[in-house]
């Protein structure tokens, strides 16, 4: 069993068909064809990428998402989305969430890592026992104003030592994001989104251990079986494979 | 299966894990992929891309797995016969066109006469509109994306010339459909197609005749390629086509 630890779902994510509703359905077929039978899913409703939602909206999606896994039991799974902006309430609506059964947070863009407005809710994952999957690039181009890199994701798991962060999008984070980890066994990084780029994942593995790295996809901008491609095509032990697929996001997730 | 853009070689940013010519065969072949078009990446950096050319076909096996894919620069003044000799004497079975590293406009009159000369040497011409995600390139080297309607343009301005749009992505191959289909010229390569029903939309918007198997190695993993496809719910038909017989008309092997 395939767990992908990073998936987007939403109203903006429409039937494949264009038809009314959502791809939910679709979406878990999809990954069902790959062996991928969990996906991670946190939700902003629709438009589903907003840099800065408001309170509302993150209730509202965090809704979203608890519905959906709610409704598939089997299959998705919820995180709960932040902004930590939100401050105390951003912490009431962990504990929202947490009393329904989400098994992870999910930060995007509305703050870097390191932000001190971040340190509230990552020493609350740690009591919650949830891990905190925070988006992360080094971008030539293109960085968002309060869009961690990897050295904001290092220097949040410095501070906390007791949270799980999982650091998303190892193609965006790059050779170097690994090595800004790296001295840090509690921040992990996921293969999502990005391009299949050879060597990067055996790199990630070299340098971290296969303990540290999961297998997400981004989808629905991204493919599942592009995005799996990046794990059954690259040189690695059965062992390594199996903890990046499903092993490590078992016993993170405490599954 | 036939892979229409694979590359040979090395690339200055990071170490591939298999680059040389005959290690790529090995990776595609072990892919099921018996035939792919490979064009050298050193000529994306050589201020000649015909020794970079010529390096690579020294080193392809006669009826091997990798055919070559010229890369020519129009904006030199030995494009002519670096396209001659690509097909004369080196066997190359198209070309490749990187207007991003080469600095030149898909409309200026050398890349036009470029197109033009391709099409009456029944060379296809791969226009790659990209190399790799803008965001991950170099600080210092930062190059621009093709415009796929630039490429649309340049196909239309040379309908004798066949042309692949390599590394198109999945909103432009979409968006771009109707064009695409008006243009009985033009291929789309799928190696940097994605989204999670990508397949099945770009099929509909451009129809499995156009669409040819890419895989970027060995700067991308194979076995997304193909993990793509199965995405995709192909027929047999549809499967046939993508994979082998839209490049084999094509290529002509």
């Amino acid at each position: 069993m395939i767990y992908d630890i990073h998936v987007h779902v939403g109203s903006a994510v429409r039937r494949f068909d264009g038809s009314a509703g959502e791809a939910a359905e679709e979406m878990m077929a999809r990954a069902r064809l790959h062996g991928i039978e969990r996906q991670c899913i946190s939700s902003l409703l629709n438009p589903g990428n907003l840099a800065y939602p408001s309170l509302e909206q993150v209730r509202q999606g965090n809704d979203h998402a608890l519905s959906l896994a709610a409704a598939y039991p089997r299959h998705y799974l919820p995180f709960c989305y932040l902004n930590p902006r939100h401050e105390r309430a951003a912490l009431d609506e962990l504990h929202r969430c947490s009393d329904r059964g989400v098994v992870g947070i999910k930060l995007l863009v509305s703050c870097k890592a390191s932000d001190p407005l971040v340190d509230p809710i990552l020493e609350r994952a740690a009591a919650l026992r949830l891990p905190v999957l925070q988006h992360a690039w080094n971008k030539t181009v293109g960085q968002r104003e309060h869009e961690s890199t990897s050295a904001d994701v290092a220097e949040a798991g410095r501070r906390h030592p007791g949270t799980h962060l999982i650091m998303a999008h190892l193609m965006g984070a790059g050779y170097r994001g690994v090595l800004d980890i790296a001295p840090m066994p509690n921040v992990h990084v996921d293969l999502s989104g990005g391009e299949p780029e050879t060597g990067i994942v055996e790199y990630a593995v070299r340098h971290l251990g296969a303990e540290r790295v999961l297998f997400g996809s981004d989808a629905p901008g991204r493919s599942y079986g592009v995005q799996l491609g990046k794990v059954l095509g690259a040189d690695l032990t059965p062992g390594q494979r199996d903890l990046i697929l499903w092993g490590n996001a078992e016993r993170i997730l405490r599954l | 299966m036939i892979d229409i853009n694979a590359y040979a070689g090395p690339w200055p940013f990071r170490a591939l894990p298999a680059s040389a010519p005959s290690e790529v065969a090995d990776v595609l072949q072990a892919a099921g992929i018996a035939r792919a078009l490979v064009s050298p990446l050193e000529a994306l950096f050589f201020e000649d891309p015909r020794v970079a050319n010529e390096r690579l076909a020294a080193r392809l096996q006669p009826e091997g797995t990798l055919l070559l894919c010229a890369v020519v620069n129009p904006r030199l003044a030995n494009w002519r016969p670096v396209l001659t000799t690509a097909r004369e004497s080196l066997g190359a079975r198209a070309i490749k066109l990187h207007p991003g590293y080469h600095l030149y406009e898909l409309d200026s009159p050398a890349a036009r006469e470029c197109l033009a000369a391709a099409g009456e040497a029944g060379l296809p011409v791969i226009i790659q509109l990209r190399m790799q995600d803008a965001r991950a390139q170099h600080p210092l080297c930062r190059i621009p994306d093709v415009p796929a309607a630039a490429a649309l343009e340049a196909a239309r301005s040379a309908p004798g010339a066949q042309v692949v749009l390599g590394g198109i992505r999945f909103a432009e191959a979409r968006g771009q459909g109707d064009a695409i289909r008006a243009l009985a010229n033009v291929w789309v390569d799928l190696s940097q197609v994605e989204y999670v029903d990508g397949m099945r939309q770009v099929i509909q918007a451009v129809g499995s005749d156009r669409l040819l198997l890419g895989t970027h190695a060995p700067l991308f993993n194979v076995r997304s390629a193909l993990l793509k496809l199965d995405e995709g719910l192909l027929s047999d038909a549809e499967r046939a086509a993508i994979t082998r017989e839209n490049a084999r008309r094509l290529l002509r092997v």
